[in-house]
């Protein structure tokens, strides 16, 4: 399938506004569920914030300025809907993604059935969960989507120092974990 | 440690069978349920309104204003007369002609001919009768 351009997606939505949100979904689908996924963990939680940023999208295209960079503007909704499905959810069932508590992450990985982690990956993901909001979302743009850190500032909004210095903080924290028994 | 840049192409994360196959799908079908995305556009209504409630309130409280300015300050007959009975010593006879000056000279308007009638035929004391003040 042709790969649209984000102002080709544009300028078609002025005349096929279905059309071209179809195309837009198509080309962001993978990158934003992957994105999702590592924030809240599951599949079945990452389905239903996918939606949500899509469905968000379709409503903002209209006011949607075309000089911004589409990609960068669906990646913080994203951010956004995730951060705040995991607020909701964690008042909603009492679960922390970011604490301590070991046995709540593993017990939402293994109750997945998307999940097919080996020990070392649920560790991982038990390291991930450790680090603060903000180094975890830095570690994961940076190190598995392998985004430029000033792809990273436009969409968290941060500064391309405070994002190195975050990302350096959140590797030495991973490995610390990993060592640990 | 190894394992640590192995990890970043396999995390244990899996999808449904065809889940992106099918999402855009899925998606195509909830946009249809949900309205078209509308700009909310500019009205001026809103405005209007404000402004002829603006200029309503400022016509009333003119109306009013003007009113009770007017009623204060509008001076009535019996004041003026109230007043120059207790302060007629102090009005000069000059001034008092002069006030009265245009009272007198519109209440006589006498034609050309009917002077020459007044001087030719009336007495001096019939013509003082016949002036109104």
């Amino acid at each position: 399938m042709k790969e649209f351009s984000d102002s080709q997606i544009f300028e078609l939505y002025q005349t096929d506004k279905e059309k071209a949100f179809n195309i837009l979904v198509r080309k962001y689908q993978e990158k934003l569920y992957w994105h999702i996924r590592k924030i809240v963990l599951t599949h079945d939680n990452a389905d239903d914030v996918l939606q949500n940023t899509f469905m968000k999208a379709w409503k903002g295209l209209k006011k949607f300025n075309n000089n911004s960079m589409l990609y960068t503007w669906l990646y913080r909704i994203a951010t956004n809907e995730a951060l705040t499905f995991i607020k909701k959810d964690k008042s909603r069932q009492n679960i922390s993604y970011s604490n301590t508590d070991e046995n709540n992450i593993i017990n939402l990985l293994e109750d997945d059935v998307y999940f097919e982690g080996s020990e070392f990956e649920k560790k991982f993901q038990l390291a991930l969960a450790t680090l603060p909001e903000k180094q975890r979302l830095v570690f994961n743009m940076k190190y598995f989507d392998e985004m430029k850190y000033e792809q990273i500032s436009d969409i968290l909004q941060t500064s391309v120092g405070g994002l190195k210095a975050s990302y350096h903080h959140a590797v030495n924290k991973i490995k610390e974990f990993l060592k640990e028994d | 440690m190894d394992e640590f840049n192995d990890i970043k192409n396999k995390t244990g994360f899996k999808v449904p069978d065809g889940y992106f196959n099918n999402f855009a799908d899925k998606m195509a079908e909830m946009i249809k349920e949900e309205p078209e995305p509308k700009v909310k556009t500019f009205s001026l209504k809103p405005i209007l309104s404000m402004a002829a409630m603006f200029i309503s309130v400022l016509i009333i409280s003119w109306t009013v204003f003007s009113y009770f300015n007017k009623s204060s300050k509008q001076i009535t007959n019996s004041d003026a007369l109230a007043y120059l009975e207790c302060n007629i010593d102090d009005i000069s006879d000059d001034l008092l002609y002069e006030s009265y000056e245009d009272d007198i000279i519109s209440s006589q308007t006498y034609t050309s001919d009917e002077i020459d009638y007044l001087e030719e035929e009336l007495t001096d004391d019939e013509i003082i009768d016949n002036l109104d003040f």
